[in-house]
């Protein structure tokens, strides 16, 4: 981004003392655990916020795609496509439960980790970081109101299902707006002196914001287009013409989507400074192993599911192995790139701790007794399917 | 002053909190009671083999589901949100402190939620028995959850012994835990109640409404017979001060502690008679009635809590103004602007003090007041002398007991007291009297007060043609 256009920087020399004195204090309070236990808690469930947020994203962006296509198709592929919204928009009220319920994790990481940082950047931005909160409301509702009343709705279904798609849209562009402004203290003297009213949106400043945001767009469709040929594969015996759609179906967006996403992923790459770009091209063997085994995984997955009309059970699963690779290698690369974007102002390596190791005995004793009771519950809910009225 | 500051201009930031806060507290309880009536409920159908309630509780459960599920998951996150935005220091402490009770308290809302799931489609698919598991682990999951959350909201109004020791024991087991614990769970059992009101009272069965009216009815009294003692509990552990703001020093807390009896004593009232004894005539506008009710109940009981906890945010550890009590006298010393971050003025001297005046009022006022809207400084300054300015500045914590002492330089407390005189001028020698009448002002300042009136008139006099 052009810095210089940014108001009130009148020298260089000006413009470092600003950014040495914009960064707040990290809490004079110690940390309740050592930073590698947060790391790991933060790069964790993230993961998992990804894994349902991906199909929440995903899921209504290939919902509204089914609606357009549907409509144009032959009758049989255009029942297909209805079956499809019908999966999808049943299971949006779940998934979106667990893309929030999982996101709170990461972010109370986050903040303990880059509090300093993060209530900056989101200070900066505060109408549209709160705004998060009333589009969620609304896309949320929207999205129950879609899987329950879709056939009252008739035609309107349509524009509820894009409204819920584009709210969604909109949540994540804000999300990647604040998660790049928070790596990139430089800027935010500046935009705050020019107006304190919370208004700006990073993305205006910086068109790197860019890349980011289509790397997860296309992520989320791929994954779910892995998740629509899953579907495929478990309803086999129930519904076959409709299951070998989905299976290809799913595959296509899936290559689609992971294609184009390798072109955003360099787009993305090469808008990085030039001290991140060259770390993960060889400056730092261990993030460049990072990189190019996780493209690696990805291609894998693009071979092994190509072409889509002939993806088998086991194929698919190989496939999904390489991705989720691809994934976990991806989110502990996002941590790395934060960490090297941030290494010249902030470490939290050098926070102070004091571990309160009796609260973390006690969360990971509550964590196996919550995992434990969710599992049984899940047991009890799956193991007589047959009786399933599946009413809802 | 680490933090930029949100300029959320009429509204201020408390009110957005607030707004959003009260609106959660109101769902998020009936999250908690309301799992503990559908399970109770549903077992009593079973006991009185009794398949009409089941239907109902069905048709509850969904309007549970989308109550609960998604305006109380996302306001719960929306006061996260706000309150990041607004007292970014408090918070960031709190989570220095809690993020473990956190932690433990995502572990029981993520099994709350799964519980709620399996518990709304389970009706068909899981045995009795194993329902009503699923939902007492839901009522459970719940139940922890608002233990946890009620451990750190009480800490910041008495944070006792960790003050001293900094143990996260001592921090959540704080001296108005336990009372205010038992006060949330009457809550959570009294609004149970109280929605179940409105979800039975549109029933089509004549005989399963009045028999459920009466029941719901039942639920609310019972959670509002415990409140007053738990009230009276908790009032016995609130630090001296806080109990002095809430009967009488401050006139407005005053007042609205007193709504908050008269609203509740309002609303059981109208249940005891309406629902309780004449279920027949209870129907939905009823519902409705004692549903706003039981809002501005909540609404000035929250206020109130909020309000007790002044002049501090954190009580003892940091000021309302999101200063910490021990950088009081380095502040004084250094003054606040060399240290503020996300200033555009770096000290305070001549030729500066209307635009230092401003930030430091932003960095040292603005955390309660705006200029022109809600708790708006230039009514509270308008018509000062510029000698009653400086002089309650100097002694704002003495003055009035829920407002922190300013702290700042010497030239910074002439330059904030520069600004208000200007955004509250022209003196008066009528808001002067009013001002004095209420606090005693030394010989000395009177003097100077009465000089600065006299010197004032003296130029209105010139001008005048």
């Amino acid at each position: 981004m052009s810095v210089a256009a940014l108001p009130g920087l009148a020298s260089p020399l000006i413009f470092l003392q600003t950014v040495v004195a914009a960064i707040p204090d990290p809490d004079p309070l110690p940390l309740p655990a050592p930073t590698g236990v947060f790391v790991f808690l933060l790069v964790l469930t993230f993961l998992l916020h990804l894994l349902a947020m991906n199909f929440v994203l995903g899921g209504s962006l290939m919902m509204v795609f089914a609606y357009a296509r549907g409509r144009k198709a032959a009758e049989e592929i255009a029942r297909h496509h209805r079956r499809l919204i019908e999966i999808l928009a049943r299971a949006f009220p779940v998934t979106i439960a667990f893309t929030i319920t999982l996101g709170v994790a990461p972010l109370l990481f986050v903040q303990v980790l880059y509090g300093q940082l993060f209530f900056s950047s989101s200070i900066l931005m505060a109408w549209p970081w709160l705004a998060v909160v009333g589009l969620l409301l609304v896309g949320y509702y929207a999205a129950y109101w879609h899987a329950y009343r879709q056939v009252a709705l008739g035609q309107a279904a349509v524009w509820v299902a894009l409204g819920v798609a584009a709210i969604f849209l909109v949540i994540a562009f804000l999300f990647v707006n604040n998660f790049s402004l928070l790596q990139n203290p430089e800027v935010w003297r500046p935009l705050y002196l020019s107006d304190r009213r919370g208004v700006h949106l990073y993305a205006i400043w910086d068109p790197g914001v860019f890349p980011r945001y289509l790397h997860f767009w296309f992520a989320a469709l791929a994954i779910t287009g892995l998740v629509v040929a899953a579907i495929g594969v478990r309803q086999r015996r129930r519904e076959p013409e409709f299951a070998r759609w989905a299976v290809a179906h799913g595959g296509r967006w899936f290559i689609g989507a992971t294609v184009l996403q390798m072109a955003s992923g360099l787009w993305f790459l090469f808008g990085q400074p030039a001290r991140v770009r060259d770390a993960l091209l060889g400056g730092n063997p261990r993030d460049a192993l990072l990189l190019a085994v996780a493209v690696g995984c990805a291609v894998v997955a693009l071979v092994v599911l190509t072409p889509p009309s002939r993806i088998s059970t086991g194929r698919l699963a190989a496939g999904s192995a390489a991705i989720a690779v691809t994934v976990v290698l991806m989110v502990l690369l996002r941590q790395r790139v934060r960490t090297l974007w941030l290494e010249p102002h902030f470490r939290y390596e050098q926070l102070p701790v004091a571990s309160q190791w009796g609260a973390i005995a006690l969360f990971l004793v509550l964590f196996v007794v919550g995992i434990s009771l969710v599992g049984w519950m899940l047991w009890q809910f799956f193991r007589h399917p047959g009786k399933a009225s599946a009413k809802t | 002053m680490n933090y930029p500051i949100w300029d959320l201009p009429i509204l201020g930031g408390g009110v957005l909190i607030g707004a959003i806060a009260i609106l959660h507290v109101f769902v998020s309880h009936f999250a908690v009671g309301g799992g503990l009536f559908l399970v109770l409920t549903e077992r009593k159908a079973y006991r009185d083999n009794d398949p009409d309630p089941l239907a109902y509780l069905r048709t509850h459960s969904t309007f549970f589901i989308l109550v609960v599920l998604v305006f109380g998951a996302v306001s719960g996150v929306g006061i996260w949100w706000s309150i990041g935005l607004v007292s970014p220091a408090a918070t960031s402490t709190l989570i220095h402190v809690f993020v473990w009770v956190w932690a433990m308290e995502w572990v029981a809302f993520f099994t709350e939620i799964a519980a709620a799931f399996v518990y709304y489609y389970g009706w068909d698919r899981l045995s009795r028995r194993a329902h009503l598991t699923v939902g007492w682990i839901y009522f459970g999951a719940a139940w922890l959850s608002l233990f946890q959350i009620n451990g750190i909201l009480t800490f910041m109004l008495t944070p006792g012994r960790w003050l001293e020791s900094r143990s996260l024991a001592d921090a959540f087991f704080n001296p108005t835990m336990w009372p205010s614990a038992v006060i949330r769970t009457a809550v959570a059992v009294a609004l149970a109640g109280l929605y179940a009101l409105v979800t039975s009272s549109v029933n089509p069965s004549e005989d399963l409404r009045q028999r459920l009216t009466r029941y719901a009815a039942k639920w609310l009294l019972l959670g509002a017979a415990v409140i007053p003692a738990g009230g009276l509990w908790y009032i016995a552990s609130l630090p001296p001060l806080a109990r002095e703001i809430s009967m009488g020093a401050a006139p407005a807390v005053t007042i609205f502690a007193g709504l908050t009896i008269l609203f509740s004593g309002l609303l059981v009232g109208l249940i005891f008679v309406s629902a309780y004894l004449y279920p027949r005539s209870f129907n939905i506008g009823l519902a409705l009635i004692a549903v706003v009710i039981a809002l501005m109940t909540t609404g000035v009981t929250e206020w109130v809590r909020e309000a007790v906890r002044k002049p501090y945010i954190i009580y003892g550890y940091m000021w309302s103004n999101s200063i910490r009590v021990t950088d009081e006298w380095t502040l004084q010393e250094s003054g606040l602007l060399p240290r503020a971050k996300w200033v555009a003025v770096s000290d305070a001297r001549a030729g500066n003090q209307l635009r230092a005046g401003e930030e430091i009022f932003q960095l040292a006022c603005q955390s309660c007041h705006t200029v022109h809207g809600y708790n708006g400084i230039r009514i509270m300054v308008k018509g000062w002398p510029r000698a009653l300015i400086r002089y309650s500045l100097d002694h704002l914590d003495e003055l009035k007991g829920f407002m922190p002492p300013f702290v700042g330089s010497n030239a910074e407390r002439e330059a904030l007291t520069d600004w208000l005189y200007a955004i509250g001028q022209p003196a008066t020698s009528s808001a002067a009297q009013r001002v004095s009448s209420r606090f005693p002002v030394p010989a000395q300042v009177w003097a100077q007060i009465q000089g600065e009136l006299r010197g004032a008139e003296a130029v209105l006099e010139r001008g005048k043609p």
